[in-house]
């Protein structure tokens, strides 16, 4: 049986069917709400200390490195995939490509955990 | 093969070495894993194989350009000087880390048998290259350098990438022997080749010509050169250059050979292009190091010429030209690091002509092999550079590519000017450079790349008879 | 149907990639080039290459653009604060090269894929590869046994990135 891309129809539902469902709830809730604006009610906190500044400051380059590793890592799960599919089909063989494979990027983490370059607080 | 299994567990071994608290073994360490790779290399000698379904095939050819390789890697790891030792700010195990990774991407790049494994090689030496030039972390032109660099390198893969995936469109093989023999069968007019696979060589030419600096892809390269820390200029103007060089030229002899005719003209052209925009800019530069960035530029057009003449005699002639000129680069990177460290200019090291000034009063060693390393990268007879000049020109007459003959020749009168610069100013210039201490392994290192350089300046017969 | 869904993506892809190049909004270009990576990752399935698909939405969509937008965030934005607005703003230089490169590039690889004859193509190199019924198995299989070397490799290429990813983001102690 040869492969269809019309196989892939019922996510294209599923998506129209999530799009649609938040265009819809937006929608509503624009007309059905009432309006009333106020310079209070707009505050974004309405008691307390007054907000000084902006709230899109710069942030740690941790989260960035938190971000690559993601990546990285996010790459090798792509990989076990097809091999999962696989699995019984290429038994010890694949299974011990499997394992140098992950071995060396996690010796990585290692290097990287020991480094301590996820340690939060130094 | 076997060197790059040792090699890519040497570099974990030394990523993990760095976390010792003796700092000091791990320059002797990496000099004897490469040595190990040198010997697993060689043992290689005389025997044909392919590895892994036709993935890598390890012959005389690429235990050559592995050699090459790994003896350049060796010289610029053994004038490392363990980045400074004092330095709290180095990283030497990453340091040497990602050079012994990268060699494993060069290796690749010069046994590959399959057009994935070149991808995959270049990918691995551009992505350690690009690690290693922004490692001044706090220097801002190292960063630059390291952006820059990333950005069009990763540009040119991706490039190369499409090329490869058109020329494999268009053969139906990834294998370089099976890409040659549906050329040249259609050659012989069996069927009609599709303009995928010219548009595809194109892309593939364009995307290691990059990598190499020729121009006119050569914009990079002295920004790059001159932001990198030096030892990993000297890394990289020799070793990606002679991996670069071999991978183009076992692509074009073995894959494209069928059509020879149609490439040779974009080469020819671009060799010329080559040789003179970077000798004529390269008389302008004041700084050292820009001017060695131009210099690894035209050295790059004199490989090119040679690639495009295509002889039987060629695949020799590029493995000494990558000798004489990394052994010549290396030793002129080690002496201007000694003397660029020892006279700074507003808290930088100075990397102009002028601190060669008076270079020979008190230290007549490094005077001597910064000279020996010009003379041989003008190629002046009696040194190495000369007869690596000398091949390149007699396969290019061999094939009659009379117009890159006149430009290189004109060109190397133009290189003699420049090269000598800093000689004069170590000679004949007044200076006031006191003694520079020279650690051992550091001299040794010198003494043996200018003995290596005059020895295949009078005997270059001792390593051509065997490549 | 199918030809109309297809025009469809084809739409999306090159519209939003014509969006990334002419907003000058950065942030505007990277979720614009959100709906690129869908639409490219749309076009993978409807070639019949699935694992390509997800690979792209996965990696893409699900890595890549979160670090581009981490990027983002990160970069010291002081300079743009005009007018409340708080943005990062990007120029366009070198048009005219810009367009001339582009455009040569364009019509040869349009003049390449018109004449390509991928139909004689595919009979003559690729028969066998395309009866397969989703291309998940067969890259699976072909990715453990004949190719395991570069698969291998790319354990190391990805380790270098991580070490050299490490080493350049983290500070210095």
């Amino acid at each position: 049986m040869n492969y269809q891309p019309s196989d892939y129809l019922p996510i294209l539902v599923q998506l129209g069917a999530a799009i649609a469902f938040i265009v819809a709830t937006m929608l509503a809730t624009h007309w059905l709400g009432p309006k009333r604006h106020s310079k209070l009610k707009d505050d974004v906190f309405e008691c307390g200390i007054e907000s000084i500044g902006d709230a899109r400051t710069p942030i740690s380059v941790k989260y960035f490195l938190v971000a690559i590793l993601f990546v990285l890592f996010d790459v090798e799960i792509i990989f076990m995939y097809p091999w999962a599919v696989n699995f019984k089909a290429l038994g010890w063989d694949g299974f011990m490509e499997m394992i140098v494979f992950m071995g060396l990027l996690l010796l990585g983490f290692i290097y990287v955990i020991k480094k301590g370059v996820l340690k939060w607080e130094k | 093969m076997n060197s790059i299994i040792a090699l890519s567990l040497f570099g974990i071994a030394n990523l993990f070495l760095g976390f010792l608290n003796n700092r000091k073994i791990l320059m002797p360490a990496t000099l004897a894993f490469i040595l190990f790779a040198l010997g697993l290399n060689l043992a290689d000698w005389n025997t044909e194989v392919l590895w892994f379904n036709n993935m890598l095939r390890t012959n005389n050819l690429s235990v050559n350009f592995t050699t090459v390789i790994l003896v350049a890697t060796l010289l610029v790891v053994a004038i490392s000087r363990g980045f400074g030792d004092d330095e709290e700010h180095s990283h030497p195990a990453e340091y040497y880390a990602i050079m012994l990774f990268s060699v494993v991407g060069a290796i690749m790049m010069v046994t590959f048998e399959n057009l994935l494994m070149l991808f995959i090689g270049l990918e691995i030496l551009s992505v350690s290259m690009y690690v290693l030039t922004g490692s001044d972390k706090r220097n801002l032109r190292s960063n630059e350098a390291a952006l820059k660099y990333f950005l069009m390198g990763a540009f040119a893969t991706g490039i190369l990438l499409f090329g490869v995936a058109l020329v494999y469109g268009a053969t139906g093989s990834f294998s370089i022997y099976g890409i040659g023999n549906f050329v040249t069968e259609n050659r012989m007019g069996q069927s009609e080749i599709t303009p995928m696979l010219y548009v595809g060589i194109l892309l593939i030419i364009i995307g290691l010509l990059f990598k190499v600096s020729a121009a006119p892809f050569h914009f990079w390269t002295p920004d790059v050169y001159e932001g990198a820390p030096t030892i990993f200029t000297a890394f990289m103007s020799t070793v990606v250059k002679t991996a670069g060089f071999a991978a183009l030229y076992r692509l074009l002899s073995v894959s494209f050979v069928g059509e020879y005719g149609k490439w040779v003209y974009l080469l020819y052209f671009l060799c010329a292009a080559t040789l003179i925009i970077a000798n004529i800019t390269a008389v302008y530069q004041q700084s050292f190091k820009r001017m060695m960035a131009f210099s690894s530029i035209s050295h790059a057009g004199y490989l090119l010429m040679t690639v495009t003449s295509n002889q039987a005699t060629t695949q020799s002639s590029i493995l000494f030209y990558s000798l004489a000129y990394s052994i010549a680069t290396v030793t002129a990177f080690a002496v201007m690091i000694l003397v660029s460290e020892n006279k700074t200019s507003n808290g930088k090291p100075d990397e102009s002509f002028d601190a060669f000034k008076g270079l020979a009063k008190n230290n007549p060693l490094l005077a001597f092999a910064l000279a020996v390393s010009m003379l041989s990268l003008a190629g002046i007879p009696l040194t190495a550079g000369f007869w690596g000049k000398f091949f390149i020109f007699s396969d290019a007459f061999k094939r009659g590519l009379i117009l890159d003959l006149i430009v290189a020749v004109l060109m190397s009168a133009v290189g003699v000017y420049y090269y000598f610069k800093p000689i004069i100013a170590s000679y004949m210039k007044e200076g006031n450079i006191q003694e520079i201490t020279i650690k051992p392994i550091y001299k040794l290192t010198l003494i043996i790349t200018t003995i290596l350089t005059i020895l295949l300046g009078l005997m270059p017969d001792l390593v051509k008879s065997i490549f | 149907m199918l030809n109309i869904i297809l025009i469809a993506f084809c739409i999306l892809t090159v519209g939003s990639a014509l969006w990334v190049l002419w907003t000058k909004n950065v942030l505007h270009a990277a979720f614009a080039l959100l709906l690129t990576f869908l639409g490219v990752a749309a076009l993978y399935v409807m070639a019949g290459a699935d694992f390509l698909g997800i690979t792209q939405i996965l990696v893409y969509v699900g890595g890549i653009l979160v670090l581009l937008i981490f990027g983002i965030m990160l970069t010291n934005q002081a300079g743009n604060k005009e007018g409340g607005k708080n943005m990062i703003l990007t120029e366009n230089l070198n048009r005219f090269w810009g367009i001339l490169i582009a455009g040569g590039f364009f019509g040869l690889l349009f003049y390449t894929f018109t004449q390509a004859g991928f139909q004689e193509v595919e009979q003559q190199h690729f028969g066998e590869i395309s009866n397969h019924s989703s291309t998940i198995q067969i890259t699976g299989i072909q990715l453990m046994t004949d190719y395991v070397l570069p698969f291998e490799i790319v354990g190391v290429l990805l380790m270098i990135a991580l070490v050299g990813a490490s080493f350049l983001a983290s500070k210095n102690e």
